[in-house]
């Protein structure tokens, strides 16, 4: 007895022929689970973002601005030298990007470019305009990122798994949880200290009781009870998939596109978030607004690898892991053209939400494309006056109106605002839903009180 | 009357707090409980079963952290990972099920066991309440005022009497546990009384 370990003599000698050696079935559970969802086509979803506070001027990548509007003073342009050059869509439509973008050239059938797309025109906060883009509401809502776990196919485990600082106000966000590879390879050796979870245990069966009894009344405490109850009814069954994954210690990019791929592979998540931690955007100052050039390169180079990672991570022994997955890669506003009252060699940007470019790939969407395009694209065009209602001073670009039948932008000037006119982040979110098979109950609309905003089907591969 | 309504607008946004809302305790206030009611403080740390290495401290981004914890500083600070979910679910089981082995282990000090840098030493009070429970099984360490001891050690005034009776009849009449071993029934009471909502959720 004296050289037993105490653990085990705890839980393994004191217990034995009490039925609980039930690891084998839970993984033969589990097991059987990943194969019944391997008869599904895989489809999972990882969003990539930009810390709050951030906001990227995407004439610095695509939507760019000839540098004669810089020289009339409209737009600062901290490069300085070399015009932007037309990048052509798979469509024929082009728009101009700088020589930065160049890291990405290798994966221009890998993802298509939307421009022009607006956020929240009602406010222009760090705050309402990333909860604007996850939930569809300034204030918070719930977000989409979980909805994609309640489409046509069998729900996982966990909605997403994070790595990076989220600030979404989200209702729907319990089964979204930070998940760093140096966290999920503690978590892995934490398992193999103790036995596994047996559902089928009295014990398990008594702890669930008591969630179960605190979870039917009316109150907070009790909708709480009832979470516990969920979360740990299924946790056996993640317990058991996390010990089929191999995770990383270091905490990269690289290494949480790794640990993705074996979490999707398991069937534990649907979902990625990766916020891009490193980066700040938010150039109201010329000072940080100079460093843009070098900042967007490294952006560029990062984004690069990502795509690479994706391609060279394996999900099975024909498919990658951007194969199976849609990526979105979107912060939540764009910039102005400049800030009132600085010449335009010394200026920073403020917010702009009637703009952003979001780069959007993987499965389900027709890549290569441009779809989309932004209005002030020279010195001398004129501006419509639904522009001007939210922008007098000119300081801003503006998501051109678009035709959704045919998935280009229409050359009119609208003389009052119409969100059906616009192409919005509720379209693109929605044509990621309809992707996912989330019920159209689900989907955004294009206004408050408005109609559901219309899916761009000429992205639906 | 306006700044009154904008305070209370601003109250009403204000992010959710472990101790205030529908949200688990999270780690540091568990923690603390721990070492009011059960463990002496001297380095220990309730959360050290989930740490890479023995001893070592937390930090930022390490497991503990997804346990429900506060976030940022200053007027961007927010409590987070404070929802039950699948992931701080399972890592508090692995955590309080380490944990109430070692609890359990008191009573057998003799069992060999990995050297630790920080070993559990029970407070006095929860000392004695555990010591009757050895004797399990024998009759003296089913009494209700033994297990009542116990029960109030872990959860304090926390949970009301129905929660009480349900632990204390699944224990003295569950075939498992009536004739099971003191270490194997005082490590089961332990977890059973420390994943009851009443003891990790914010209430």
């Amino acid at each position: 007895m004296e050289n037993i370990n105490r653990r085990q003599f705890l839980k393994w000698g004191a217990i034995a022929g009490t039925g609980a050696f039930f690891f084998p079935s839970m993984v033969t559970k589990a097991l059987a689970k990943s194969a019944f969802q391997q008869n599904e086509d895989p489809h999972f979803f990882l969003m990539i973002t930009m810390p709050l506070s951030s906001g990227l001027d995407n004439s610095y990548l695509f939507d760019a601005r000839p540098l004669e509007m810089t020289k009339n003073g409209i737009i600062q342009n901290y490069r300085k030298s070399g015009d932007p050059t037309p990048w052509l869509g798979s469509n024929g439509i082009s728009t101009l990007a700088t020589d930065i973008v160049k890291p990405l050239l290798p994966f221009k059938s890998d993802f298509s470019i939307v421009n022009g797309a607006l956020m929240d025109i009602g406010f222009d906060g760090h705050d309402q305009n990333i909860n604007f883009l996850f939930t569809g509401d300034p204030f918070g809502g719930e977000s989409f990122v979980p909805t994609l776990n309640q489409g046509n196919q069998s729900p996982k485990e966990l909605d997403a798994i994070l790595r990076g600082r989220y600030s979404v106000t989200q209702k729907n966000g319990s089964q979204t949880v930070p998940l760093s590879p140096s966290g999920a390879k503690n978590l892995i050796s934490a398992l193999q200290r103790i036995p596994p979870l047996a559902p089928q245990s009295d014990l398990f069966q008594f702890l669930m009781s008591r969630f179960d009894a605190n979870s039917s009344g009316p109150g907070g405490f009790s909708s709480a009870s009832g979470m516990m109850k969920n979360a740990f009814s299924n946790s056996s069954h993640l317990a058991a998939m996390m010990t089929q994954i191999n995770a990383d210690a270091t905490d990269s990019n690289e290494s949480f596109i790794k640990l993705l791929g074996q979490v999707f592979r398991t069937g534990a998540a649907k979902s990625g978030i990766l916020v891009l931690d490193q980066f700040g955007f938010d150039t109201h100052d010329s000072i940080s607004a100079a460093k843009q050039p070098v900042m967007f390169g490294i952006l560029m180079d990062t984004l690069a690898s990502i795509f690479a990672s994706m391609k060279s991570t394996p999900y099975d022994s024909t498919r990658s892991l951007l194969d199976v997955t849609t990526v979105m890669f979107c912060s939540e506003f764009s910039r102005t053209l400049r800030q009132n009252g600085r010449p335009i060699d010394d200026t920073g940007t403020d917010h702009n939400p009637l703009n952003n470019s979001i780069l959007i790939g993987g499965k389900g969407i027709r890549c290569g494309q441009v779809i989309g395009s932004s209005d002030y694209a020279s010195s001398t065009e004129t501006l419509s006056s639904a522009h001007l209602l939210f922008d007098k001073g000119k300081f801003k670009t503006m998501g051109r109106p678009f035709d959704f039948d045919r998935g280009i932008s229409r050359t009119d000037l609208p003389t009052e605002y119409k969100a059906s006119d616009y192409l919005g982040i509720g379209s693109v979110v929605n044509t990621i839903q309809s992707a996912f098979g989330v019920p159209q109950s689900r989907w955004r609309l294009s206004e408050r009180n408005g109609a559901i905003a219309p899916v761009i089907k000429q992205l639906l591969s | 009357m306006k700044v009154v309504a904008v305070f209370l607008i601003l109250l009403s946004s204000s992010t959710a707090t472990a101790e205030g809302n529908n949200v688990l305790r999270g780690y540091t206030v568990v923690n603390r409980l721990v070492h009011e009611r059960i463990a002496q403080r001297n380095g220990f740390q309730v959360g050290q079963y989930l740490l890479p290495q023995a001893g070592s401290t937390p930090q930022n981004g390490d497991l503990l952290s997804l346990l429900g914890t506060y976030d940022g500083s200053d007027t961007s600070a927010a409590y987070s990972n404070g929802d039950p979910n699948t992931v701080n679910m399972l890592l508090w089981y692995i955590d309080l099920n380490m944990f109430a082995d070692d609890i359990a282990l008191q009573c057998a000090p003799s069992l060999t066991d990995e050297p630790k840098v920080y070993p559990l030493k029970l407070t006095k009070d929860f000392l004695a309440a555990l010591k009757p429970l050895c004797a399990w099984p024998a009759e003296s360490a089913k009494s209700d005022a033994v297990l009542y001891a116990f029960w109030s050690g872990i959860l304090g005034f926390d949970a009301p009497p129905e929660e009480f009776q349900a632990w204390k009849n699944y224990f003295l009449t569950g075939a498992e546990y009536s004739s099971a071993s003191a270490a194997k029934l005082i490590s089961a009471m332990s977890l059973a009384a420390m994943f009851n909502p009443y003891f990790l959720l914010a209430n």
